[in-house]
C-alpha cells in the first residue's frame, strides 16, 4: 500500500547541477525529482544522467522518496536517461508530457525490460505521469489505469496553459476544470493527484493561496521548485489538532475491532470503514512528520495484517 | 626580528595543540579550561594629568597630535574598527608616523581590515613591526605564508579589554575616529558624515592609553551628544577632512538570507533554541550579522511574537533586526558593542534602550561581571567545526590566517546555549572535519552545532535529542555529521606547516588556544 505515502511536496532538482544534488538529503519535502528534462540544457544531458547516477549511487541511507525526470517519450533521450539511472535504483519515474495512456504502457513495459536486466524485484519502479495538454486533460480518466506501477498523475499547467493558446493568470481559475477533471480520474481508481508548480518563487504568499486552494479541491500535494516553498505546504496540509485527535480515535477503534473479529465498528455513532481509516492513516501520517504525534502509523492499520 | 617561537620548547595545551612555552620573549600559558584561571594584582596604570581653564585641546594635524602625544621609536598605537572597511584613519596614522620617521611601531588595535593593506610596506620597511590585533584579508595570509613577517597576536574582544586592563597590552597612544566631537573630546558616535552608531571597542583606548587622541571629520560646538567617551579621557582633538568612506562604515541593510540551506539551518538552529526552554519571559539573546544568523533571529522573534514573550536584552553587534525586536516590544533593551547598519546607528542615537556597550562590559572575564555571562543564548558562526566541538574562524582552508575571533570565544564561554551554525560544505570543503586547522573557541563552550544535515549536540544539551527528533530534525552525532559529509567531499588533505609560529590565538583570559604557523611551500 505504498499508495498512502505522504507526497504533499514534491521538489524538482536539476540532475545538472552537483552543488543542488547534494542537498537532496537535507531538504525535508517528501519526495524529491530529480531533473533531466528542462531544467537541464541539451549539451548537459549526459553529464546529468552521470551526475544523477553517482549521485543515487552515494545517497545510501534514503531519507525520502526519489523520482528522475526523464525527457518525454518523443525525444532522443529518454533511453538513455533510464538506462543511466534505474541501475542507481531511484523510487520512481516522471514522465512527462503524458498525453495518452499509451505513453504509461510503453514505459510500464520499458520498465519491465529493466527490472529483469538489473535483477531487481518486479513493479519495483512507479511512476508518476504528468498530464501537459488539452489532449493528456481529455484522456486522463484511461491514463489514470494504464499501469498498476502508476502511484500518481501530476498536472502541468505551464505547458497545459500553453495548449489552450492562453496566458497564466495567478489566480488559477482556468485550471479549475482540468485539475478536477485530473484530480478525479485518480480517485476513481485510487491514485494521487499532484498538482502544478508555482513559478513565482518570490511571491510566497500566491503560492500559499495556491496551496491552500489545492488542498480544497483535494490534491494530495504540490510539485515545487524552491526549497523554500516545502515548508508551506506542510503548514497548509497540516490537519488541525481536532483532525489528528479524531483519527487517532478511529484507529484505535479499528484495531480493537479487528481483535474482535470483525472490520467494521461505529464510533460515536459512526460507521468506520476501510476509507475512513484511510484517511485517518493519511492523517495521521502528515501529523507524524510535523511532531505533532510520536507514534509511528503502520499502514496495514487500513486493511489489517494478512 | 624579534623570536619568533622557533627555538622555544612545546608543550601541548588541553586542547592537544603545541604551544611554545614562549614568543617575542613573553611566556605563553597554554589553555588549560573556560573559568578557572584566577587573575591576581592590580589593573594597570597610566600616568595622571592636568587641564587647566582655557586650555586648548585642538590640534591642527596629525602630525602634530603624534609630536604631542611623545610617540616614539618601539612604542604601540591604539585604534577601534567601528568604521570597519571604510577607514581611512589607521592608514593616515601610520603614513605621518612613517613621515616622521619613527620605527618599529606595534599596532594594537581591535581590528585591521582589507582597507589596511595600504600598511604593507610600512610593515616591509620596519616602521611596524609587530600586529596585536585580529587581521581580516592580506596582511595576515601574507604573513602565515612568510611573504611579510610580522607577528600577529589575536585576541576576542573581551581578551583585548582584558589585556588593556591587565597591561598585557599597553597603547601608548590611541587615535580615536570620532564620527562627531566638540572641542573638548567629548565623542558622540552616532551623528556625523562618519557615524557608525556606538564605538564599543574603543572604550578600553580611552580607559587605558597613555594618550588619547580623537580624530574627527564632524567638529561640532560644545557640548557633542549623546556622548560615547567623554572629555575628562580625551587629551587632544584633530579635525580632519574625512575620516573614511561612509558607504563601507555600516551595511545600508542586513538581511535575512534567501539561500535554502541557510534558512534549513536557520529553521533546524530555532528548534534547538525552543527545545532548549530557554525561550521564555526575559529571554535574552545574541546573533551575529551573516544571513543565516538572521534567519534564526527571524525564527526566534516569530516564536516570541505568537507566544507573545518578551525578552529581556539582545546584544553584540546590533543589526536593524534587533531594532525592529526592540521597537515591537520583544525586547527590554539592546546593549551595543557595534552598530551594523544604518537601522543601528538612528536608534543608537535617540532610544535610550538601545545602550552602548564596551567591550569591557561585553566580554572582558576579569572585571566585575561581563554582558555575556546574562545571556541565555547566542549564534554564531564558523569556519570549521571538529570532532571535539572545537570551531576555528582565525584561519581559512588553506592554513592562513585571516580572521578575528571578535566576540566569539566571549560569547561561547558567558551563554548558557551557544549554537554553531554553519553549512556542512562550503566550496566542496567539508565544514565539520576530524580535526579543525586551529582553535578560536574551544568546543566544551559550544553546545550545538547546527547544519542543514542535522544538529549534532554537546554535553548538557544531548537530552533535547528526543525533542528534536519528534519535530523532524534530524539529530545526529558530530561523528555522523563528518562522515556523511566526507562521504560526499572524500577527506581533505592535511595542510602542512613549518615550524614557524606566526601568530597566537589568544583566550579571553590570556591562554592560548592554539597558534598559527607558517604555511610550507
Amino acid at each position: 500500500m505504498a499508495r498512502e505515502k505522504l507526497r504533499r511536496s514534491l521538489l524538482y532538482v536539476p540532475g545538472n547541477l552537483p552543488a543542488l544534488l547534494q542537498n537532496i538529503p537535507t531538504f525535508q519535502c517528501d519526495v524529491c525529482i530529480i531533473d533531466l528534462e528542462d531544467a537541464v540544457p541539451r549539451a548537459e544531458k549526459d553529464a546529468a544522467r552521470l551526475l544523477t547516477r553517482r549521485f543515487l549511487d552515494s545517497y545510501r541511507h534514503r531519507n525520502k522518496e526519489i523520482f528522475v525526470r526523464i525527457n518525454g517519450l518523443d525525444t532522443p533521450y529518454f533511453q538513455d536517461d533510464l538506462a543511466a539511472t534505474l541501475p542507481a535504483l531511484p523510487d520512481g519515474v516522471r514522465l512527462p508530457k503524458c498525453e495518452s495512456p499509451e505513453l504509461v504502457e510503453r514505459l510500464d513495459h520499458l520498465l519491465i525490460g529493466f527490472e529483469e536486466e538489473i535483477g531487481c524485484e518486479p513493479e519495483l519502479f512507479k511512476i508518476i505521469a504528468s498530464v501537459e495538454s488539452a489532449q493528456g486533460i481529455l484522456n486522463v480518466s484511461r491514463t489514470a489505469q494504464a499501469s498498476p506501477r502508476l502511484t500518481a498523475l501530476g498536472f502541468s499547467a505551464e505547458d497545459y496553459a500553453a495548449s489552450l493558446h492562453i496566458d497564466r493568470p495567478k489566480s488559477g481559475e482556468h485550471l479549475l476544470v482540468p485539475r478536477q477533471l485530473l484530480l478525479m480520474a485518480c480517485r476513481a481508481v485510487g491514485i494521487q493527484a499532484i498538482d502544478t508548480v508555482w513559478a513565482d518563487t518570490m511571491d510566497m504568499d500566491g503560492f500559499r493561496q495556491e496551496c491552500e486552494l489545492i488542498k480544497v479541491l483535494g490534491f494530495d500535494g504540490k510539485s515545487l521548485i524552491n526549497p523554500r516553498q516545502i515548508d508551506i505546504v506542510h503548514e497548509v496540509f497540516a490537519p488541525k489538532p481536532a483532525e489528528v485527535d479524531y483519527a487517532l480515535q478511529v484507529v484505535e477503534a479499528i484495531v480493537g475491532a479487528r481483535e474482535q473479529g470483525t472490520g467494521v465498528v461505529a464510533l460515536a455513532g459512526k460507521m468506520i470503514d476501510a476509507p475512513v481509516v484511510a484517511r485517518a492513516v493519511r492523517v495521521l501520517m502528515a501529523a507524524k512528520s510535523l511532531g505533532m504525534i510520536d507514534t509511528d502509523i503502520d499502514e496495514s492499520v487500513i486493511h489489517g495484517k494478512d | 626580528m624579534a623570536d619568533t617561537g622557533k627555538t622555544s620548547r612545546v608543550a601541548k595545551n588541553s586542547l592537544g595543540r603545541a604551544i611554545p612555552d614562549s614568543f617575542l620573549g613573553r611566556a605563553l600559558r597554554p589553555y588549560g579550561d573556560p573559568f578557572s584561571f584566577r587573575p591576581t594584582g592590580m589593573a594597570a596604570s597610566r600616568p595622571v594629568r592636568r587641564v587647566n581653564p582655557g586650555d586648548n585641546k585642538v590640534l591642527g594635524s596629525l602630525r602634530e597630535a603624534i609630536e604631542a602625544s611623545g610617540l616614539r621609536d618601539g612604542m604601540a598605537i591604539g585604534t577601534h574598527h567601528h568604521l570597519r572597511n571604510g577607514d581611512a584613519l589607521l592608514n593616515a596614522v601610520v603614513r605621518e608616523i612613517a613621515a616622521m620617521g619613527i620605527r618599529d611601531i606595534t599596532i594594537a588595535g581591535s581590528s585591521i581590515h582589507p582597507v589596511h593593506e595600504e600598511l604593507i610596506p610600512y610593515i616591509r620597511d620596519g616602521v611596524i613591526t609587530r600586529i596585536e590585533s585580529g587581521v581580516n584579508g592580506a596582511i595576515s595570509r601574507m604573513v602565515s605564508s612568510g611573504e611579510l613577517n610580522v607577528p600577529i597576536i589575536t585576541r576576542t574582544h573581551g581578551g583585548r579589554a582584558r589585556a588593556m586592563m591587565t597591561g598585557d597590552i599597553h597603547v601608548d597612544v590611541a587615535f580615536l575616529a570620532a564620527p562627531t566631537c566638540d572641542r573638548y573630546g567629548n565623542i558622540c558616535a552616532s551623528k556625523g558624515p562618519s557615524a557608525c552608531g556606538v564605538v564599543g571597542y574603543g572604550h578600553s583606548d580611552a580607559d587605558w592609553a597613555g594618550c588619547v587622541v580623537a580624530v574627527t571629520d564632524n567638529l561640532v560646538p560644545y557640548p557633542a551628544f549623546p556622548i560615547s567617551i567623554p572629555q575628562s579621557k580625551v587629551d587632544y582633538v584633530v579635525p580632519v577632512d574625512s575620516l573614511g568612506d561612509p558607504g563601507k562604515i555600516v551595511s545600508t541593510t542586513t538581511r535575512v538570507t534567501t539561500d535554502p540551506i541557510g534558512l534549513q539551518i536557520a529553521k533546524y538552529a530555532a528548534a534547538v533554541i525552543d527545545a532548549s526552554g530557554l525561550l521564555k519571559a526575559g529571554f535574552s539573546f545574541q546573533t551575529g550579522a551573516g544571513g543565516t544568523s538572521l534567519a534564526v533571529a527571524a525564527n526566534v522573534r516569530d516564536m516570541m511574537r505568537t507566544r507573545a514573550i518578551t525578552g529581556s536584552f539582545g546584544a553584540g553587534g546590533i543589526t536593524g533586526y534587533f531594532v525592529e525586536m526592540l521597537e515591537e516590544g520583544l525586547l527590554e533593551a539592546l546593549f551595543d558593542v557595534q552598530s551594523f547598519d544604518l537601522r543601528a546607528v538612528d536608534s543608537a542615537r535617540r532610544n535610550e534602550a538601545h545602550i552602548e556597550m564596551s567591550a569591557d562590559m561585553y566580554a572582558n572575564p576579569f572585571n566585575a561581571g561581563c554582558v555575556v555571562n546574562q545571556l541565555d543564548c547566542v549564534v554564531l558562526g564558523a569556519r570549521e567545526v571538529d570532532m571535539d566541538f572545537n570551531v576555528n574562524v582565525n584561519t581559512e582552508s588553506d592554513g592562513r590566517l585571516s580572521g578575528n575571533t571578535g566576540g566569539h570565544a566571549d560569547t561561547a564561554a558567558g551563554a548558557k546555549l551557544a549554537i554553531v551554525v554553519a553549512p556542512s560544505i562550503r566550496a566542496r570543503l567539508p565544514i565539520v572535519r576530524d580535526a579543525v586547522t586551529t582553535v578560536s573557541t574551544p568546543g566544551e563552550t559550544v553546545d550545538a552545532v547546527v547544519t542543514e544535515r542535522g544538529v549534532a549536540l554537546n554535553g548538557k544539551y544531548r537530552d533535547i535529542a528526543r525533542d528534536l527528533t519528534r519535530r523532524g530534525i534530524p539529530v545526529k552525532t558530530i561523528e555522523q555529521l563528518k562522515d556523511e559529509v566526507y562521504g560526499i567531499t572524500g577527506v581533505p588533505r592535511p595542510i602542512t606547516f613549518t615550524d614557524k609560529v606566526v601568530g597566537l590565538i589568544e583566550y579571553r583570559d590570556g591562554s592560548i588556544t592554539d597558534v598559527v604557523r607558517q604555511v610550507a611551500g
